[in-house]
């Protein structure tokens, strides 16, 4: 009788494991909420066969009032007609790529994803087979997309003739090689805004010695040997050889389509020589090597600094340093104004549809009446006027600040995600106009690098490819930072990288490359 | 008169400084948590402050509500799971330890191999999904039922050593199993069952994984993820400070990680001189028989 009670038992048990995995292969029982619903289950089949609902991953964190935006999002949606209504989700930047990853893996439904180009490129994930071709859903839904993005940037978001991505035109890419330079330090000095690297070493050195705050207004960044990251490629134009630019830190590639190994061209020597002074005159953070982004934002928050290569500060940082500092007292400097103005890659941020969407152009659809109109896109990215801001002028906007929410805004959204140049707003009290202009006005007359659109894959050398980036942290950033002298460790740091790899690395990437300049033909 | 004995100062010298030691840390931690953010950029870590200042602890709480709710979830998570896990570990730990059952050391070796192999996330992220344990508060309790063989060892190894007389007595007196694991051996097993409940509690209230991959919705964020996601957001939003406008204050970061142990800890530094006891025999336990 025991025997048999336990039998019954184990039974039991494993029935229920069986009955575990029956569930499975229900949609409505895997707990799934969001996702494809083109098999709408609900009782009002007319209206839910009439909208689609999509899911939307995106990274950071939910909004404290997201749900009543989204409400009137998709409120506003139903009333224009578009048929689709959207559930976005967030994933903490920690876990992005790995949760991504594993959603992408077992097939999980969803519509639509962030993409960062500097993270993971787009190109990756197709190369995965992880994207869906929405080439048709654009050229049907994609009327306003194709209105606010240029084509040249829309072509960087195709492979083989097709779409894969839908670029965000949020920051204008030519909007690289400059500088910001504080100008009420200028005048305090009675200094003009120098016009060559040389003018700009004389200026500091005068800075630095008369400097009245409590800590110096070194160059502080971290540390890194690729221009494009740490914005040395202001230098850049001042060069006869320019335009030129350097992709993905290790390739230096100009106009012709020619290829080199950055750190072997005159043009990184000459960078460090300019690094190099700065060093040796006192004029770097001592220490430069070691300094983590937080230090560096700190000192940009503290108003002690006088230059910043690239853009950064905010008014309330200067204020610290200076009181009656305003907003223009931050300028952008263009060495070699004249010059051409060129973009190194196309679009820095995009979002795609996975490959197991069933409603691809639903995830379009919604892209498109993001930017049919100024009042979608404030909806979208500013929220509820009156409830999260107002507007000021044509372009700006004030956020209303909650004090039980840190003093932010209860909702906003993300220019890098969803932006777009042609509508964006700023906080005209706070930001700083000389940067929302070079970062934000779309430039007609600026031009693509050659290599703009193309995504090298270092899947054919990622082991060498791994190497030559711990190498060159090791042995090339101290000598790009000018903390090493150039003629002196040079010679052995090149020899190191050779033996990481460095060669190989750059005949894969001349192949590639050579292959993306005959597909474009 | 007690004798001056010098082998006892220079053992008691020794310990003091061993407990400065091991005690510095913690209390530079909390320093740090109530230090000025600018201060500790300038002027680095520091035990005397230069300016004090609470906005760290401030904005970890100014989430109010969700900071709240993250406690009550961690704390229904870790003391649901800690029972459910006791419960399954001393069940499966009896049965691996009654010699009456067929096959149990081949049982064991079942659950023993899973300490050396494992078949990955993708695998372990499919399972959940197609039991339902998503987005759900049974999404943060039943993944980590039996995360740890070690556990188990631990159980069966005590459960080895209460005699087999007890169980045949039992079983004359027309005791069944369940009666006989829940009356007659998993009282004799208190010490083991608190070490269990003290590595699972500590296991469940430290946990973040599972809510990262398997928790949407942001009512059943537990604490650890809460603070964590605070954390990566701070640090998100301070790169992204390159650009004018897009952030205008300054988002305490080095305070901020150091409140957030503070606050993380808080709950197991009270418990933990209870069950304190029962971690040390724990760590003991079936190394000695009688």
């Amino acid at each position: 009788m025991k025997k048999h009670h336990a039998f019954v038992l184990t039974a039991v048990l494993a029935l229920s494991t069986l009955v575990g995995c029956g569930k499975a292969s229900d949609p409505e029982a895997t707990g799934n909420t969001g996702g494809n619903s083109s098999e709408p289950q609900s009782e009002n089949n007319e209206k839910a066969a009439e909208t689609v609902k999509i899911k939307y991953l995106v990274p950071g964190t939910e909004p404290k009032d997201y749900k009543e935006v989204y409400q009137k999002v998709n409120e506003k949606l139903a009333a224009d007609g578009v048929g689709v209504e959207v559930e976005k989700v967030y994933i903490p930047w920690d876990a992005w790529d790995q949760k991504l990853n594993l959603m992408l893996s077992t097939g999980e439904e969803f519509d639509l994803f962030h993409v960062m180009q500097d993270r993971t490129p787009f190109s990756s994930y197709y190369n995965r087979g992880a994207l869906a071709d929405i080439s048709d859903a654009i050229d049907k839904y994609g009327e306003n997309l194709k209105k606010s993005i240029p084509d040249d940037i829309l072509d960087g978001a195709k492979i083989n003739g097709n779409y894969y991505v839908v670029p965000s035109y949020w920051v204008e890419m030519a909007s690289e090689g400059q500088f910001n330079i504080r100008r009420d330090i200028l005048r305090e000095n009675n200094l003009e805004e120098p016009k060559t690297p040389e003018e700009l070493i004389s200026a500091w050195e005068v800075v630095m010695k008369n400097w009245k705050g409590s800590n110096k207004p070194y160059l502080g960044t971290r540390a890194d040997f690729d221009p494009i990251f740490l914005h040395t490629s202001m230098l850049h134009r001042t060069y006869d050889t320019f335009p030129f630019t350097v992709k993905d830190k290790f390739f230096y590639v100009n106009q012709n389509g020619e290829i080199k190994s950055w750190i072997e061209t005159e043009e990184f020597k000459k960078d460090a020589a300019f690094m190099r002074e700065l060093y040796t005159k006192g004029i770097t953070n001592p220490d430069i090597l070691v300094m983590k982004q937080e230090q560096v934002d700190a000192q940009l928050d503290s108003g002690e600094w006088f230059v910043r290569l690239g853009t950064g500060g905010s008014l309330n940082g200067l204020k610290k340093y200076n009181p009656e500092a305003t907003v223009d007292d931050i300028g952008v400097v263009w060495f070699n104004p004249e010059k051409e103005y060129m973009r190194p890659l196309t679009f820095k941020n995009g979002n795609a549809v996975p490959v197991n969407s069933k409603n691809p152009e639903a995830a379009v659809k919604f892209m498109d009446w993001m930017l049919a109109s100024q009042e979608n896109y404030d909806l979208v990215q500013y929220g509820i006027e009156g409830e999260h801001y107002t507007k000021d002028g044509e372009k700006g906007f004030k956020p209303i600040r909650d004090p039980e929410n840190n003093n932010n805004s209860r909702y906003r959204g993300s220019d890098s995600q969803n932006g777009n140049v042609n509508f964006i707003r700023f906080d005209l009290e706070t930001s700083i106009p000389d940067n929302n202009k070079v970062l934000f006005e779309p430039n007609p007359n600026a031009i693509n690098s050659i290599a703009a659109n193309f995504v090298f894959d270092p899947t054919n050398v990622r082991t060498e490819y791994t190497n030559i980036l711990s190498e060159a942290s090791a042995s090339i950033t101290p000598i790009y930072m000018g903390v090493q002298e150039y003629d002196k460790a040079f010679p052995a740091a090149l020899e190191k990288m050779k033996k990481a790899g460095l060669e190989k690395v750059m005949a894969e990437y001349q192949l590639q490359f050579e292959a993306y300049q005959a597909s474009q033909k | 008169m007690k004798k001056f004995s010098l082998s006892k100062t220079v053992m008691y010298a020794l310990i003091s400084i061993y407990s400065a030691i091991c005690f510095i840390p913690m209390l530079l931690v909390l320093m740090i948590s109530i230090t000025d953010e600018d201060a500790v950029l300038k002027n680095g870590y520091s035990l005397f402050p230069e300016k004090f200042s609470l906005y760290a602890y401030k904005l970890i709480f100014t989430g109010g509500s969700q900071v709240m709710q993250s406690y009550t979830i961690s704390i229904f998570v870790t003391v649901v799971g800690t029972l459910l896990a006791i419960l399954v570990t001393s069940m499966a730990g009896y049965t691996l330890a009654n010699k009456h059952v067929k096959y149990r050391n081949l049982l064991a070796l079942y659950f023993f191999i899973t300490m050396i192999f494992s078949a990955g996330i993708v695998p372990w992220y499919m399972m959940n999904r197609m039991l339902g344990l998503t987005d759900n508060i049974l999404a943060l309790i039943i993944p980590s039922l039996l995360f740890s063989p070690f556990n188990l060892f631990l159980v069966r190894n005590f459960m080895n050593g209460v005699p087999d007389s007890l169980r045949e007595s039992a079983t004359i007196d027309g005791a069944n199993d369940i009666t006989i694991a829940f009356r007659i051996y998993l009282p004799l097993c208190t010490p083991v069952l608190a070490t269990i409940a003290l590595f699972y509690g500590l296991d469940y209230w430290n946990n973040w994984w599972n809510a990262i991959m398997l928790i949407d919705d942001q009512d059943l964020y537990p604490l650890q993820f809460m603070l964590l996601q605070l954390q990566s957001e701070i640090s998100m939003l301070n790169e992204m400070t390159m650009l004018a406008g897009t952030s205008d204050m300054t988002l305490p970061s080095e305070s901020v990680k150091m409140a957030t142990a503070i606050v993380t800890i808080g709950p197991i530094v009270f418990l933990y001189p209870y069950l304190q006891k029962y971690f040390v025999k724990g760590l003991v336990i079936g190394s000695v028989k009688g």
